[in-house]
């Protein structure tokens, strides 16, 4: 059985974010949630600045706190590592989000995308409301409905339960990348099999030194992090008393 | 008008009211449901709100009021035994009232049955779920024997027995949900486990006191030199469960500011958000050591009214502590989260969530009120 | 449950699994590897390319089909996943080698444009006649049909008065099919006036390398070889242009070259560069000059390229005046002239006192980037350039590459690749004695007079001034306009000073809008017509180079059109054509008609099959094996189609040098070329080079005129009362201010480093939060001399002091639901062309957008 990991080369990353938004398409993830997502710094003070940005996605940790506190197993592990998330068994209690350390796991508050069920329209006879577009289009709550996303995970997520990146094992089933790998213009993001050692994900991690979210909490997760978002040169220097 | 006919309407009254609150909160529960939890001023930042502080209070004094029945049902102690039904019934009310309140909090309670088909026993939600059920199925099963009578029997201290482990275990189930969460420091370790004991403790004698006094003030019934002992001796037991909360508090309180884990620092900078006189909370200085300045002065600490005082102060307080705690470790975004979400959240609860606390304790009071009057409650073996 | 089904699904799988095991393992090596490159060197180019484009995992239930992004002028290859006719996402088309099978965030922002609730679906008619901000326009749904029948009964009633020249064409975004439309429909009409909206866009940018290098182009930059990279107010991580190239390359060119980014904002390059300069507004041509100084006088030209002195020793020393006679240039035209009449002074030292950054650094980045000679790029973007003196900044940040020998060099700046396009039928034969009087008036925009050079490409006149249309309508100079069609333009929005628009559109007594929303342009018109997305739903290619490659890039229609729409530069004329036939003006249709289908040769006979054929035609040299020239090679048009993208030859470097199109042949630092344009300018309205100059607003005399030389910024408003500077920026959600009506765009607003999500932000420094009293979230109003909008405050330390940073996109008060606050009356967030003034680079032609006004910021 292989455990997928990914390693995020930060270097190549340009912080565009067209994983997070590939990422909404893919998922028919509603506003406001983000599966895929980033921490952004600014370091330093006029004119010595610069702005740093780290993607973030579901760690699909090996010692996943929420998968430890689900109270129904809706969280829970896949042989392959993924951590998956079953909405017919969650009661919504939360505590996987109250858990995560690394703040992917979202709950839908509402039935989710509001925009898209609204029957309004702008201008009379002119125009399309968001629900009419849908319809026209033939989708599903969403006019791009991805029905692929069904497969393996309710294609647009209840109100009333929790949900996160899966590592789209929809399509890892099919022989695709994640959504986000593929997604990447700047090829930051390398998927694959950690238990291979011949992969790409564990070439790399022999490589560089990676590093990893909180690795401290013991979550031992998969989603590795290489190299610097801004490797700059800089004329050497002893500094100065 | 005689007397009766002026209670018969105040009893008519107090039942439209409740029936009334009841009535708005089962409203507002199918909103919950049909609409969304979006009607709380939650969001995923501060996940966990009043509902569930009004859960977590009621739960734990539930387990309160059952350590107490313990002393006659379980220790033996046979001059308590008036009050032992009583208490006992008091569990099972509250414990209601908690699980109206975590119902109307989870998102999908249609899929509770998982907990029995699919438990985790790492989760220690699970437990608690678990536990707590267990334990108002004791607690009934215990209340119908003494209801028929049968005080002694091996099946009625067993149920006493069982009844006693579920409610010492449920409140360290409670407090280590937070004690597990490696990702929020400054609740984890068994220090939360220990202090939803003691908190259980505290609510459960002070709602006892409390109680009393109302009961005994609305049904005009003196009580009996025995009763009065029996306060007398709860009132004691009230002044430690204060006593042992505050050097709690205090050492909690010590530890928290001397570390200079970031955690804790954000967690100092928000656990007074529902105020603070000078360096200390609101709450623990008006629902702890105001208490028990009272009820240390032996002069004042007989008064009846200094008891319902210091007992109300003290049920507001645990629950204003319970949200305190709940709220001061979710107000900062975590990871990624900070990107979309404020850096600090504010809270105030919404007219739903006020609903919802409306609602549990509307259920609690119907329930006792309804006990009073049909269950007998104050019988005791011969 | 889900195992179950799991295991339901695996075993469908793998029984399909071994029908056709072959296809799908062939199959799974391009998609998992995400290249076509995995499928080895054995197959036919064609073939490769082919099985890229089907790229269909055997389990998937769509297809990707090929298509085009237009979000913003990189124009990159992309593939979009369509189920049932239906959208869903979108990935880069691995097959072009500009875009490198790479995207960027805006592509995925067309699917909410496409299914955007707010598109309008059928054409619409003005009821109320009164035209004006305040009057809403009270739209009616109506057909096609009476759409058409009335459009051609005004332009008719124009021919029947002789004077179809008060017929007006706007362009906003096009495509390759635009000449059609915007070419020979309005020349046949009988009208000159075909106007775009180029000069909104980037033509100053244009003009330093014509007047250096003889080329009027944006350039390619070959990154990959570079050593050094100096970018001046470009953003090329997330904005305009080639996006996706450079994404994907950038990580690895960071590791070989230096990159220094000039620009007074931290912008998404600037975040991963090695220098940020964030100099003061206006005065890159200082910077530019130093940095020129420095190369000259520690000796680091190119000299391959530049030549050297006789005797090999450097006389460019501060101060000295140089004797022209002791410098043997190779390639280059007037070093010597422009090291005596601009550089000879200009010492980091002095570029310091200018551009606010310290000498010390300015002297670094200038020996870093000469040592770097000849793989050292100078990238001029819009910054330095799309200001009142910004043609000389172009010309001198330009210039720099010719010093070290980048231009058209490995590792240099590069200009397009050829591909073998051709062009429609010529209009002459169809245009009659109406048509050729009335092309013969002035074109409406007053280009070519003497306050409006506009020299595209050397000619007096040759280039559009876009933005001055409007005072040309409010004054109806040269004459008023009867009929305007304008078709995916918004200048009541997307231009300096808008207010002016909305009185200018006002006036016009009938003008049909193409567009896909009802925007603030809209709110003027007459009639709307609904039209299509270019991603998804109508024929066309565009051209597009970088990486050393030029791609033509197709679109097609790949998706259901969920209304009535119709595309504005193919279907739409055809249609008119055949009303204005029906009306015994057939000419239009005859020509047309000429647009043959090359592969039956048949004439089209309805609008579906003249787009195509037009695409077709077009293209042919592309997809027919019979004429192929070079680059990629098909086998047909149905290859090319399934394809959607044909690449170039690679480039060839140093084929220019010697042989530039410029007065001289040679890299001009003393241009020939300008000074022929501005005295062929100056004679044309019996002025002098040094009027033009004054007319013009620049400081330059004399000779000055015809050197790159640092011109003083010429900005609006007084410092006194309008303290800060405004720095205008783009954003990399935006798709040429079309996405602020998607969800996403506000979700994810927070990509431009410094930017909140769902805000629309003026940052600031921190110090001057202090000075003005603002605070991070506090609402506040931004006031320029010329207007006012209202937004969010951001503290943030990427903004230089003195400065206030926005991005463009928002402040739509029409648009849709999510653009406006409330539709048709208050604007979400702020236009930033509300404060910008209707001023102009006039050698150019160009909208002023950078330094261009001073503004003040108060607390709301």
């Amino acid at each position: 059985m292989p455990r997928y990991a990914m390693v995020i080369d930060l270097q190549r990353c340009v912080g565009c974010g067209a994983c997070s938004i590939a990422c909404r398409s893919e998922n028919n993830v509603p506003d406001g949630i983000y599966w895929s997502n980033k921490i952004t710094e600014t370091s330093g003070t006029f004119p010595n600045v610069r702005y740093h940005y780290i993607p973030t996605l579901c760690n699909h940790c090996d010692n996943a706190p929420c998968v430890r506190g689900c109270p129904t197993r809706a969280m829970h592990k896949l042989d392959n590592g993924i951590t998956m998330h079953d909405p017919d068994k969650c009661i919504g209690c939360k505590y996987c989000e109250f858990n995560c350390p690394y703040g992917v796991i979202y709950f839908n508050w509402r039935n989710a995308h509001p925009y898209w069920r609204d029957e309004t329209v702008l201008i009379e006879g002119c125009t399309y409301s968001p629900a009419d577009m849908t319809r026209k289009a033939g989708g599903k709550i969403l006019p791009n409905y991805n029905p692929e996303r069904d497969e393996t995970l309710a294609g647009i997520r209840p109100k009333g339960v929790v949900e996160k990146c899966t590592f789209c094992d929809h399509r890892i089933e099919k022989g695709l990348l994640p959504a986000c790998v593929e997604a990447c213009p700047a090829d930051a993001r390398i998927f694959g099999d950690i238990s291979d050692p011949s992969s790409e994900v564990r070439i790399l991690l022999g490589k560089f030194r990676p590093f990893r979210l909180r690795e401290q909490l013991g979550t031992d997760p998969h989603v590795f992090y290489i190299r610097d978002f801004n490797p700059a040169h800089y004329q050497p220097t002893k500094g100065g008393v | 008008m005689s007397r009766t006919t002026v209670s018969k309407g105040l009893y008519g009254a107090w039942l439209g009211l409740l029936g009334l609150i009841i009535v708005a909160g089962l409203v507002a529960g199918i909103q919950l449901f049909t609409k969304g939890h979006y009607l709380f001023n939650t969001n995923d930042v501060i996940l966990w709100s009043l509902p569930l502080g009004v859960y977590i209070f009621l739960a734990l004094t539930s387990s309160g009021l059952t350590i107490l029945a313990s002393i006659p049902l379980v220790f033996e102690v046979r001059k308590y035994e008036p009050i032992a039904k009583r208490l006992v019934f008091l569990a099972i009310a509250t414990l209601l009232g908690a699980f109206v309140s975590i119902g109307l909090e989870l998102g999908n309670v249609f899929h509770m049955i998982y907990i029995m088909l699919s438990p985790n026993l790492s989760s220690p939600i699970w437990w608690m779920g678990f536990i707590y059920s267990v334990e108002l199925v004791i607690l009934i099963a215990k209340l119908w024997r003494l209801h028929i009578g049968d005080w002694h029997s091996s099946l009625s201290r067993l149920l006493a027995i069982v009844s006693l482990i579920a409610a010492i275990v449920a409140p360290l189930m409670i407090g280590s949900i937070f004690g597990l969460t490696e990702s929020r420091v400054t609740y984890f370790g068994p220090v939360m486990s220990i202090y939803c004991l003691l908190m259980a403790l505290l609510s459960g004698t002070a709602l006892c006191l409390l109680y009393h006094f109302i009961h005994s003030t609305v049904t005009g019934s003196d009580a009996s030199e025995v009763t009065r002992g029996i306060y007398d001796d709860f009132t004691r037991i009230f002044s430690f469960a204060l006593g042992t909360v505050i050097v709690f508090t205090l050492l909690k309180i010590a530890i928290e500011s001397a570390t200079v884990v970031p955690d804790f620092l954000n967690y100092r900078q928000y656990a007074q958000i529902l105020g603070g006189i000078g360096k200390f909370n609101t709450e623990v200085i008006l629902g702890l050591i105001l208490p028990f300045i009272l009820m240390a002065i032996p002069s004042i600490r007989s008064v009846p009214t200094a008891r319902l005082i210091a007992a109300g102060l003290t049920l507001v307080g645990t629950l204003a502590m319970h949200m305190e705690i709940l709220l001061a470790g979710q107000s900062r975004p975590v990871g990624p989260k900070a990107e979309q979400y404020p850096e600090v959240i504010a809270y105030a609860p919404s007219g739903y969530e006020w609903m919802v606390l409306l609602l549990s304790v509307a259920v609690v009071l119907l329930l006792y009120t309804l006990g009073e009057r049909y269950l007998k409650l104050e019988t005791a073996p011969e | 449950m889900n195992a179950n089904r799991n295991k339901r699904k695996t075993l469908m799988k793998d029984f399909f699994d071994d029908i056709r095991l072959s296809r799908r393992s062939f199959l799974k090596a391009s998609t998992a590897a995400g290249a076509a490159v995995a499928l080895g060197a054995g197959l036919d180019p064609e073939l490769k390319m082919l099985a890229a484009a089907s790229g269909t995992g055997a389990d998937e239930m769509g297809q990707w089909l090929p298509a085009t992004c237009q979000g913003c002028t990189s124009w990159c290859a992309q593939q979009v996943y369509v189920i049932d006719g239906r959208a869903i996402k979108i990935r880069g088309n691995p097959n072009s080698k500009v875009s490198v099978g790479a995207g960027c965030p805006r592509p995925h922002l067309a699917i909410q444009q496409v299914y955007d609730p707010d598109r309008i679906k059928t054409p619409m008619r003005r009821t109320n006649p009164k035209k004006g901000r305040l009057e809403d326009p009270q739209f009616v749904p109506i057909s096609w049909d009476d759409a058409l029948n009335t459009i051609a009964d005004k332009i008719m009633a124009l021919r029947a008065n002789d004077e179809t020249h008060k017929y007006m064409l706007m362009r906003g975004r096009y495509t390759y099919l635009r000449d059609i439309l915007y070419d020979r429909m309005t020349k046949i009409i009988g009208s000159p006036n075909s106007i775009s909206h180029s000069a909104i866009c980037a033509e100053a940018e244009k003009f330093g390398p014509y007047f250096t290098e003889g080329l009027w182009d944006y350039r390619q930059y070959d990154v990959e070889n570079a050593r050094y990279i100096l970018i001046w107010g470009a953003d090329p991580l997330a904005a305009n242009r080639q996006v996706s190239y450079y994404s994907k390359v950038w990580g690895t060119v960071i590791d070989r070259a230096q990159i220094a980014v000039v620009e007074p904002r931290l912008s998404a390059t600037g975040a991963k560069a090695d220098v940020w300069l964030p100099i003061a507004p206006g005065h890159d041509g200082a910077l530019a000059a130093a940095i020129a100084h420095v190369i000259l006088t520690e000796k680091l030209w190119h000299r391959d390229f530049v030549g050297d002195f006789t005797d090999g020793n450097n006389r460019f020393v501060l101060g000295q005046q140089v004797s022209e006679a002791d410098f043997e240039e190779k390639h280059t035209h007037g070093l010597v002239k422009w090291w005596n009449l601009e550089l000879k002074d200009k010492t980091p030292e002095w570029a310091a006192s200018k551009t606010s950054l310290p000498a010390d650094q300015i002297r670094q980045v200038a020996l870093d980037y000469g040592r770097a000679a000849p793989h050292a790029i100078s990238w001029v973007g819009g910054g330095p350039v799309m200001q009142v003196r910004g043609a000389y900044a172009s010309m001198i940040c330009h210039a720099l590459n010719g010093l070290v020998g980048a231009v058209d060099n490995v590792g240099g700046t590069l200009a397009p690749n050829k591909v073998h396009t051709q062009d429609f039928p010529g209009p002459d034969a169809f245009m009659d004695d109406i048509a050729n009087k009335g092309k013969k008036h002035e074109k409406i925009d007053q280009r070519g007079r003497l306050a409006f050079p506009a020299l595209n490409k050397g000619q007096s006149g040759g280039g559009v001034v876009t933005n001055n249309v409007a005072d040309a309508l409010l004054d109806d100079d040269p004459y008023d306009i009867k009929v305007a069609i304008a078709y995916m333009n918004n200048f009541a929005f997307s231009c300096g000073q808008p207010e002016r628009w909305e009185r200018a559109l006002s006036k016009i007594p009938f003008s049909v809008h193409i567009t896909t929303n009802a925007s603030e342009f809209s709110w003027f018109c007459d009639i709307l017509l609904p039209n299509t997305h270019h991603l998804f739903e109508k024929y066309g290619y565009i051209k597009s180079q970088g990486n050393g490659y030029q791609h033509v890039s197709i679109m097609q229609p790949i998706i259901k059109r969920v209304g009535d729409y119709k595309t504005d530069e193919s279907e739409f004329p055809w249609l008119l054509a055949e009303k204005l036939a029906e009306r015994g003006f057939d000419n239009l249709l005859r020509h047309y008609k000429t647009y043959k289908d090359p592969e039956t040769g048949k004439e089209p006979t309805n609008s579906d099959e003249f787009s195509l054929y037009a695409l077709k035609y077009a293209t042919h040299k592309l997809w027919d094996p019979a004429l192929y020239e070079e680059g990629d090679k098909f086998s047909g048009w149905e290859a090319f189609a399934k394809v959607g993208v044909s690449n170039s030859a690679p480039y060839p470097f140093r084929k220019r040098w010697g042989k530039m199109k410029t007065k001289t042949g040679k890299f001009e630092f003393y241009s020939e070329t300008l000074k022929e344009a501005l005295e062929q300018h100056a004679a044309k309205h019996n002025a002098t080079v040094e009027q033009v100059m004054e007319a013009c607003f620049y400081e330059a005399r004399g000779e000055m005129a015809f050197v790159p030389h640092y011109e003083a910024p010429y900005t609006a408003g007084d410092p006194q009362k309008f303290p800060l500077l405004f720095v205008d920026h783009k954003s990399r959600l935006n798709r040429e201010g079309r996405s602020a009506n998607c969800p996403w765009y506000y979700d994810f607003k927070d990509l431009d480093p410094g930017d909140v999500a769902g805000e629309d932000v003026a940052k600031i420094n921190p110090l001057d939060g202090t000075k003005f009293g603002i605070q991070t979230g506090d609402r506040v109003r931004l006031t320029s001399p010329t207007g006012t909008i209202e937004c969010t405050a951001k503290l943030w330390e990427g903004v230089r002091p003195g400065t206030v940073a926005k991005c463009y996109g928002q402040g739509h008060w029409a648009y849709g639901r999510l653009a406006s606050k409330v539709f048709g009356k208050v604007p979400r967030g702020g236009n930033n062309n509300d404060l910008i003034p209707a001023v102009y680079e006039r050698l150019s032609g160009s909208t002023v957008r950078h330094a261009g006004t001073r503004v003040k910021i108060e607390k709301i």
